[in-house]
């Protein structure tokens, strides 16, 4: 398979601090890739640069055959890049359906005008955008809580329904910053069949930084390992697992 | 009189435009009229015929209540076929039990789920053709048997199917019901249970504008009866929920006129209503606790026949402010009948429901019986019997208190005996007939405990007491054999977590929340009030909270949530040992592994 997305020689740096050095990584296209590291690692900051929220100083991004220093956020949705973030970044105040409805922005061309007066194709695009938050909601079972603000709902739900609004934007490749933070077993084992089930039967890419390293040994098809900025481990599971530099990340050597 | 497939092209007939079926798809509720819900069968009869399903051929339906499941059961029967029920959450020894005895050939299964369920047992069933209508998560299943619904229903053609439909006889068999309580399959000819079903229409005056919402599925024999067959005899409209988390809003949504449910869904609203008021600001809680000591005050005097006019002004004015915007809440506002299935509801919760004008009436049938053998009528005001027997049924009861029944509406078992003696059949359970010929129903006759004073009882009539408790999921009682009774309680955790966060106790789950004192004591509480009512004998001494609650799946409650004494006693078997050897508290090796302490506490 090709890769649909390649990081090369990428570093990022705030004011003196180095976040990422010099880290390269191919995804294939229909793969689930872990990043993985202990805290401060970079991680996020990886998939930050992947989507465009920063811009590093050096290196490339190729995504899907093109290949760019930076993008434009809305223009990397554009392009088929969905994520969730770290610290829950929902609405609060809306229902879980108007949040994922939210997700669907990119496929509604009616002015705000129209919207705000439910005419013309604003009427006809809130029919067929309904219709697929509706089936994003079934697929994550989450029927019951349709009409029930976030700020109602426990974490793990509200993990869920932040997944349910990156999946209805019908992307290429889902980039998900720890999914199964704070979340308990059951939670856990919910969220990991939701994550195979969009890849294995969607076919959809999925780049997921994840600490729970059972989880990522289970269901991630390659794996990264980032450790103080710089990539130290990068393969299948089982290649990393022995990979005498990641223990001692893992375990704690003193650098 | 009639068949169900022959009701199916009566109704598309005399209403080809009245709503037949409702249900929610992708949270939009759609509709299927008469002549829509003739065109499925249509297509669906073909389809099954290629599957070769043809006069005799058993096929089971395995799943909740779906439309396209729904619909199956009129086409199999079209074909000359028998349909047998398979609850959805059946476990494999019963899926085996109910394929095998059943004998039968076609598997049409709802999801993964029940599919799984299935492969498990593949080897020791004959079923050669397995047909499922959601394929999620399975598109790397490699058995060659599994055929997808919407692949066989894209070849089928849609023909004239009247005079098949007409050439159904009255006295083939329809159905195949299991009954989990004997672990035993009776079949039901589509003219008994029509014309059971006649008779509940007659009694109640059910027409085609009524609605009805299944909650449960139609598995449940005394459900099929209630509500599948009750709408296609009066054509009234039959209405799905979206799933089962869903019900409360569903049923919100469609106000319907006709509720039946088993006694546990009635409770769940008692308790649904008790933790909203529990987590509700202090002013609404005190108004509500005010306004319902009130209402019930006027409920009294309204049975003893003292309502004055001040009292029906303020009842009035109670049901204005307070008791009905709760009842639209459960959708409970249009209701004209609200059926019970199964047992009786408790004496507190009976009068709660009619005092608020949702007349509940009390049933009691089996699967031997097609699923009714008496029913309450209308404005009874006794939460204690079941009602009369209704026409063309006979009740006696023996000498040692078991009851037995006559029906001209009746079951044979699957090798075609029937138990009787002279006809009557003895019904398994136990109770008396009062003195203007209602039939109380006590309970199983093997739950009967026999004290070491030698006294028997029915084990039920405590935990009914015990359970009315909002607080209280189920109970169940000991006391075979003992000096004096002991319960387990298995409290509710909605009303108990709401409970408790009013009350500021911290806890991380259930078994912790069970395990508290605080907990222990508003159990502890409530046994107390329950026993003042019981004679001196009965009184509960000891009670234990279980660390969980019961476990359908490993057959410690019915599908209709009563206790299954038998498994329990088995799963729990340290439990019961240790509260029968007086010990003051239990370590527990449950069935998930980990240990728990549980403490036996005495009153």
């Amino acid at each position: 398979m090709s890769d649909i997305l390649k990081v090369e020689n990428v570093t990022l740096t705030f004011g003196g601090v180095k976040a990422i050095t010099d880290i390269s990584f191919n995804v294939k296209e229909g793969e689930i890739c872990a990043v993985i590291g202990p805290n401060g690692a970079g991680k996020s900051s990886m998939l930050n640069v992947i989507n465009g929220v920063y811009l590093p100083q050096i290196g490339t991004v190729t995504y899907d055959g093109v290949e760019r220093r930076s993008i434009n956020p809305r223009d990397a949705a554009i392009a088929g890049m969905a994520r969730t973030f770290q610290n829950i970044a929902l609405f609060q105040g809306m229902t879980v359906l108007e949040n994922i409805m939210t997700g669907r922005n990119l496929f509604m061309k009616s002015s705000w005008l129209e919207q705000g007066l439910n005419i013309g194709r604003a009427r006809t695009e809130e029919k067929v955008n309904r219709l697929a938050v509706e089936k994003v909601i079934k697929f994550l079972q989450i029927e019951s809580i349709r009409k029930t603000p976030v700020s109602k709902l426990p974490y793990g739900l509200q993990k869920r329904v932040e997944l349910g609004r990156a999946l209805v934007a019908e992307p290429k490749i889902l980039l998900l910053d720890e999914p199964m933070a704070g979340m308990n077993l059951e939670e856990k084992a919910d969220m990991s069949c939701f994550i195979l089930e969009i890849n294995k039967e969607q076919g959809i890419t999925t780049v997921m930084i994840e600490h729970d390293m059972g989880v990522v040994m289970d269901i991630s098809d390659h794996v990264v390992v980032l450790d103080y900025g710089k990539k130290i481990g990068d393969g299948t599971p089982s290649e990393v697992m022995s990979n005498q530099d990641v223990i001692d990340a893992y375990l704690g050597v003193s650098h | 009189m009639a068949t169900i497939p022959g009701l199916v092209l009566s109704n598309k007939q005399n209403f080809p435009d009245a709503v037949a079926l409702r249900y929610k798809q992708l949270g939009i509720w759609s509709s299927y009229s008469w002549e829509d819900y003739y065109n499925e069968v249509a297509s669906l009869v073909d389809a099954y015929k290629n599957l070769s399903v043809s006069k005799g051929t058993v096929v089971a339906i395995y799943g909740n209540n779906v439309p396209k499941l729904i619909f199956s059961i009129a086409a199999v029967q079209t074909l000359g076929g028998i349909v047998a029920l398979i609850h959805p959450e059946s476990n494999e020894s019963e899926l085996t039990t109910i394929l095998n005895s059943s004998k039968a050939e076609v598997l049409i299964a709802e999801d993964q789920q029940q599919v799984d369920t299935f492969l498990k047992v593949e080897s020791e069933c004959n079923i050669n053709t397995v047909v499922y209508l959601d394929g999620r998560g399975m598109s790397n299943y490699e058995n060659s048997k599994l055929n997808s619904y919407d692949d066989m229903v894209s070849k089928s053609e849609n023909n004239n199917i009247d005079a098949q439909m007409q050439s159904v006889a009255d006295n083939d068999i329809a159905f195949y019901l299991y009954d989990e309580h004997e672990n035993k399959i009776y079949k039901v000819s589509h003219d008994s249970i029509i014309r059971n079903s006649s008779k509940i229409c007659d009694l109640n005056k059910l027409s085609n504008k009524d609605s009805i919402v299944s909650y449960l599925p139609l598995s449940i024999s005394t459900n099929l009866l209630f509500t599948y067959i009750t709408s296609l005899v009066s054509g009234m409209s039959f209405n799905l929920p979206e799933s089962n988390q869903t019900i409360e809003k569903d049923l919100q949504e469609i106000g319907p006129t006709i509720l039946y449910a088993p006694s546990f869904v009635f409770k769940h609203i008692i308790s649904s209503i008790s933790y909203r008021i529990e987590s509700a600001s202090e002013s609404n809680y005190q108004r509500y606790m005010w306004h319902y000591t009130k209402l019930m005050q006027i409920y009294d005097k309204e049975v003893s026949g003292n309502k004055n006019l001040f009292d029906t002004i303020w009842k009035a004015w109670i049901m204005l402010t307070t008791f009905a915007p709760a009842k639209n809440v459960f959708g409970l506002t249009k209701i004209k009948h609200a059926f019970v299935s199964d047992g009786v509801l408790s004496k507190v919760n009976f009068n709660f429901f009619h005092a608020i004008g949702v007349e509940i009436q009390h049933s009691f049938g089996q699967a031997i019986s097609c699923g009714c053998i008496s029913v309450q009528p209308d404005h009874s005001v006794s939460s204690e019997n079941v009602g009369a027997p209704m026409s063309g049924a006979e009740v006696k009861i023996s000498d040692n208190s078991e009851v037995y029944f006559k029906t001209d509406c009746l079951g044979e078992e699957i090798d075609g005996g029937t138990n009787s003696e002279d006809g009557w059949i003895n019904s398994g359970y136990v109770g008396s007939i009062d003195e203007s010929g209602n039939l109380i129903i006590n309970g199983r006759s093997e739950d009967i405990v026999t004290m070491k004073s030698g006294k028997k009882y029915s084990p039920e009539s405590v935990e009914n007491l015990i359970s009315c408790s909002p607080f209280i999921k189920s109970t169940v009682v000991i006391g075979n054999n003992q000096d004096s009774n002991s319960a387990i309680i298995v409290i509710d955790p909605n009303s108990v977590n709401s409970w408790a966060d009013r009350k500021n106790i911290r806890y991380t789950g259930y078994a912790e929340l069970a395990g508290k004192d605080e907990v222990r004591n508003l159990i502890m509480d409530h046994i107390k009030c329950v026993n003042e009512t019981l004679d001196a004998e009965l009184k509960v001494k000891k009670f234990v909270i279980l660390h969980r609650t019961l476990i359908m799946n490993a057959g410690e409650v019915s599908k209709t949530m009563e206790v299954m004494r038998k498994n329990i006693s088995k799963n729990l078997s340290d439990v019961f040992s240790a509260i029968e050897n007086n010990e003051s508290s239990i370590k527990v090796n449950d069935i998930d592994q980990l240990s728990y302490e549980l403490k036996v506490n005495d009153i």
